[in-house]
């Protein structure tokens, strides 16, 4: 039976929908032309000389760097998906690629961990699993790593909600200790896999619950030693996404630990100013609760607090997106003002926050779209922030701006003619890898790899492997 | 001759059989999908015809994959919606364009449902396609995913964020596949 909800929204759509009762006719008679239907025979015409010549001058803005058009080549969709992984220095990182997802009632697609020691010139596959790759950590030398993710080769539920219940997706997580030739895959508590983080190999937290998605309580899950032993130490009240109040959704780096009491939840949307920022814990996932930040007091809008970053001294940053508030449903995202909060202790306090981009400074105007702004914290002061969320736009919007700061963002410096960059790994000052997108020709974008040895300056397209 | 250009472009003659078999009860939930975000007949129209001579041209690529045919169309008609929202900024604005539809009559529907509709309205092509393929065509976020650009998890956060926005007391079981 469908919800009353689906069925008010069917009828919602159904009441202002036109009927074309003949479009299939007039549809497979234009597919199999008759000279009646000449016109739209100019029409193919006239799209394949513009897209000739759109071609063509693309090509000399691209050769001749021409401000407008991405300053790398195109990443090539072969049909796989790719998320980045981690890297620990210029030559040596980890991808994943999954394998088609996009037919229908298909799950458990095949998951490929492929690694590179040389930049991304090779790349060797070291583990394949059937499952949803969620995140990794690897040691800094590389030779002991955790990957984990979410076990979906249970089918999927595809008629309404009451008809059948959620699948059992419970977490996959695989272990190394030989940098990548051998693993283990380790045994998992038997709940559906919500979140998780790992703050290195050995040490980690789950976040599973019990009833499926949406859902009830979630149970916090803690390993010492890579997974082999998981002990339930606590539960986070948790009541459609909701606990205290703020909203929490199943991304990736939704769950942050700084060390093995200190850790956070990371809302997955904007709550008004009066709303804790986010949830945490300080003994190790046992309690959790909500923690209020001290908002600039001429604040009006909306907040969302990012995950934190607590570098190896114990300093760190914790970046919150204020949002205009009064937008209208139908408009785009506005943009947003983000604040850094900064911790000398390892996040158990916070001090008082400054704007990411000083007022008067150059950057000032650039903002930063959305929530959970695409940047890069890699110590106090080597940061880099991309001002568009880069999933959208297509190839004729204006190019996105990476933004750079070398001394903890007292001054920036603007890279005007950024690649459309949807994740960054800095593994030094002058080193490092991004996820870009190209807009695909039947919509939605191509994920690709690329990367730079001059601090962001310029980028080049790194190939990456299919699985095989 | 027309019809030997198109021809020289097109799969062989017994694809086209494989083709109009595979995409007729394709067409009604694709102009469905396009009306969702277009709002517009003649537009909806429009996009479902050339997102068919564009999956006429790439369906030899699609062979022994089938199963995939429904993402994938759907995704070159959501294609072809953007590319007829990006041209509308020369086009007029027509009084029957006006965003905000009025209840035909008190009778007709129940006051939620004005609303909800008022509310549909609202919102912009993209999250009205997200609630049409969830709600109006109960298809599995697996397969939303591919459509609107984006991972099945983000698309499910994306949708339960949309329908918290159109009903805000909403019980989050009715948003769960």
């Amino acid at each position: 039976m469908p919800t009353q909800l689906r069925r008010d929204v069917r009828a919602a759509f159904d009441a202002e929908l036109e009927p074309s009762p003949q479009l299939a006719e007039w549809v497979f008679l234009a597919v199999a032309p008759k000279p009646s239907h000449r016109q739209l025979l100019n029409r193919m015409a006239a799209a394949v000389a513009v897209v000739a010549v759109v071609a063509s001058a693309g090509y000399y803005a691209y050769r001749f760097g021409i401000p407008g058009v991405s300053p790398v080549s195109p990443a090539v969709d072969d049909g796989d998906a790719l998320s980045v992984g981690t890297f620990v220095s210029g030559a040596k990182g980890w991808i994943v690629r999954r394998g088609a997802v996009n037919v229908r009632g298909q799950t458990g697609a095949t998951a490929a961990v492929f690694e590179t020691t040389d930049g991304g010139a090779t790349w060797t596959e070291r583990l394949r699993f059937k499952g949803q790759y969620d995140s990794m950590v690897f040691s800094p030398d590389g030779s002991k790593g955790v990957v984990w993710g979410q076990d979906d080769t249970a089918p999927s539920c595809t008629g309404p909600a009451p008809r059948c219940a959620p699948p059992l997706r419970p977490t996959l997580v695989y272990r190394t200790a030989d940098g990548g030739r051998t693993w283990l895959k380790m045994p998992t508590p038997g709940e559906t896999f919500f979140t998780g983080a790992f703050r290195s190999p050995d040490e980690g937290w789950l976040l599973t619950e019990t009833a499926g998605y949406g859902p009830g309580d979630l149970n916090v899950q803690h390993t010492t030693d890579g997974g082999a032993n998981w002990q339930a130490v606590g539960k986070v009240s948790f009541t459609g996404y909701k606990s205290f109040g703020i909203t929490f959704g199943t991304a990736s780096r939704s769950l942050v630990f700084a060390d093995s009491l200190h850790g956070w939840l990371i809302p997955s949307t904007y709550t008004d100013a009066s709303t804790p920022q986010l949830l945490a814990t300080r003994d190790g996932g046992r309690t959790w609760r909500g923690l209020s930040l001290p908002l600039p007091p001429s604040l009006t809008g909306e907040v969302a607090a990012n995950a934190p970053t607590i570098f190896g001294d114990g300093t760190g940053v914790l970046p919150v997106t204020v949002r205009t508030a009064a937008q209208k449903p139908q408009d785009p995202e506005p943009p947003s003002t983000v604040y850094v909060y900064p911790t000398a202790d390892a996040g158990r306090t916070w001090g008082v926050p400054h704007l990411l981009f000083p007022t008067g400074s150059a950057q000032a105007r650039e903002t930063v779209v959305g929530l959970g702004g695409i940047w890069d914290f890699m110590d106090a002061k080597h940061w880099w922030v991309t001002n568009q969320t880069g999933t959208g736009g297509g190839p004729w919007a204006p190019r996105p701006h990476l933004l750079v700061t070398a001394d903890g963002g007292q001054t920036w410096k603007t890279n005007a003619n950024s690649p459309n960059i949807s994740d960054l790994f800095f593994v030094s000052s002058t080193t490092g890898w991004a996820e870009d997108q190209t807009p695909s020709l039947f919509g939605g974008n191509i994920n690709g790899l690329i990367r730079t040895t001059d601090g962001g300056a310029h980028w080049t397209r790194v190939e990456v492997p299919k699985i095989g | 001759m027309e019809t030997g250009e198109i021809d020289s472009l097109a799969p062989p003659a017994l694809d086209r059989v494989r083709f109009e078999d595979a995409l007729r009860p394709l067409i009604d939930p694709a102009y469905r999908v396009a009306f969702a975000q277009l709002r517009d007949r003649g537009q909806a129209e429009d996009a479902v015809q050339e997102a068919c001579f564009k999956a006429w041209r790439s369906f030899g690529k699609l062979r022994d994959q089938e199963a995939a045919l429904r993402p994938w169309f759907f995704k070159i008609v959501t294609n072809e919606c953007r590319m007829v929202r990006r041209g509308r900024w020369w086009q007029v604005v027509k009084l029957t364009d006006l965003p905000f539809p009025q209840p035909r009559s008190a009778a007709d529907d129940a006051a939620a449902n004005v609303d909800l509709r008022v509310e549909l309205a609202k919102l912009g092509p993209e999250q009205r396609l997200l609630l049409f393929l969830y709600f109006g065509l109960d298809l599995p976020f697996e397969e939303i995913g591919p459509v609107v650009g984006l991972s099945a998890k983000a698309a499910k956060a994306r949708l339960y964020r949309i329908t918290r926005r159109l009903k805000p007391g909403l019980q989050v079981s009715e948003v769960s596949p």
